[in-house]
């Protein structure tokens, strides 16, 4: 990544177009350093679904957290444009990666080899993030550094992941279970991206160890409230297909007594291919009050990260980003679900 | 920070109707008459909470699909 490529990149609000502006600097950078055309047409596919997928969805942490980290720290978020990219490609490869685990890739990939898209997610979680940071104008011992963060956060995430394939199907795990997991993912995973933007903007260890606690708040309340959209507010859910173990189920699953369990892993095995038996999971879970158990959950998390927030002493924008973050996230703050 | 305190207060929100309508009247007062102990960042998060909310209301609060 050259720094000529993020000086040319106006300083946008951070929104969606933001977000799209990344994305074409780290498709330029992917189609760049692609070894032949078969790497670059698989790369396209990779970048063109995300591209999809950025237009349908309100939060990308991936570019706005380390946009909005450093610009909290220094107060402008255009020299961190590089490092979005960085982040932008290791989201893309975590994703897929994740797809290929759940069996739930989407369609644009129809048509291509699973070892393909294997091969897509490992290069670009094994290569171009890592010669992105390679490339950034900043003294080496920061580049060290980073590329330190990136590999204990891919093994942290890592560990997360095995926890998560081994719940999926289960007849019983606990909440807890499920929250670890999920810290140890997503958490670990926007606390990786936010402590990346913290190195570059040349943070102390102090403060970095902040905007570690406070990415990793953000992305476990993200991730538990996009678990809820996916059961609560989608037609027709991911998680149930492919029989993934969300806070709402473990929650449920705690609740019941043997034979009640029995009856509702039999509802859930049947929601893996029925769309009546999703609707009555939905209406049994709100009705059980688990919704709320999980925006109580979420909330915690959300102060978590307010309170971090606070600690860090953000400069504006920065400040006002983060906390917009926080707040589209909590089902109980003004910004929530708009 | 231990999440238990909160939790207890979940359930007993969704199982127990008088401590429902005490809790939309004086959730703090009625915080402290149960002898929970919370932390600060657990008062925090129930001050934050509004317990007037619906399940509706709730389903229509969650954040659109984020990238995470």
């Amino acid at each position: 990544m050259t720094t000529s490529v993020s000086l040319t990149v106006p300083s946008l609000t951070l929104t969606t177009q933001r977000a799209e502006k990344v994305l074409a600097l780290a498709e330029r950078f992917a189609l760049e350093h692609a070894g032949n055309q078969r790497q670059q047409e698989m790369m396209r596919i990779a970048l063109a679904g995300l591209h999809a997928q950025v237009r349908s969805a309100e939060l990308q942490p991936f570019v706005s957290l380390p946009l909005l980290v450093h610009a909290a720290v220094r107060g402008d978020d255009t020299p961190a444009l590089p490092l979005a990219v960085a982040t932008t490609l290791l989201f893309l490869g975590i994703d897929i990666h994740d797809d290929l685990a759940d069996g739930d890739l989407p369609d644009h990939w129809n048509g291509c080899r699973t070892a393909e898209i294997s091969l897509v997610a490992a290069t670009l979680l094994c290569a171009l993030p890592q010669l992105v940071l390679s490339e950034l104008d900043l003294p080496p011992s920061h580049r060290d550094a980073m590329q330190r963060t990136v590999a204990q956060g891919l093994l942290r995430m890592s560990g997360g992941q095995h926890m998560d394939l081994a719940h999926a199907g289960a007849s019983w795990v606990s909440a807890r279970a499920v929250e670890a997991s999920v810290r140890a993912k997503s958490g670990e995973e926007a606390a990786l991206f936010a402590v990346l933007a913290a190195q570059a903007a040349g943070a102390s260890p102090g403060l970095t160890a902040v905007y570690e606690r406070l990415g990793g708040a953000i992305g476990t309340a993200g991730q538990l409230a996009s678990d809820c959209a996916d059961l609560f507010r989608s037609e027709h859910s991911k998680d149930l297909d492919s029989g993934a173990r969300t806070l709402p189920i473990a929650l449920h699953l705690e609740r019941l007594d043997e034979p009640e369990r029995e009856r509702f892993l039999d509802l859930l095995r049947e929601a893996r291919t029925e769309r009546a038996a999703q609707e009555r999971i939905r209406q049994r879970l709100l009705e059980a009050g688990e919704l709320r158990r999980c925006a109580v959950t979420v909330e915690l998390y959300c102060q978590r990260a307010r309170r971090a927030l606070q600690e860090t002493r953000a400069l504006e924008p920065g400040r006002s980003g983060l906390g917009g973050m926080i707040d589209r996230i909590s089902f109980f703050s003004s910004g929530c679900g708009q | 920070m231990s999440q238990q305190a909160v939790e207890v207060l979940v359930d007993r929100w969704i199982s127990d109707p008088t401590f429902r309508d005490e809790m939309r009247g004086d959730p703090e007062g009625t915080v402290r008459r149960t002898g929970v102990q919370l932390d600060e960042e657990e008062w925090a998060t129930l001050q934050a909470i509004d317990w007037n909310l619906s399940n509706d209301e709730l389903q229509s609060r969650i954040s659109k699909d984020g990238c995470f």
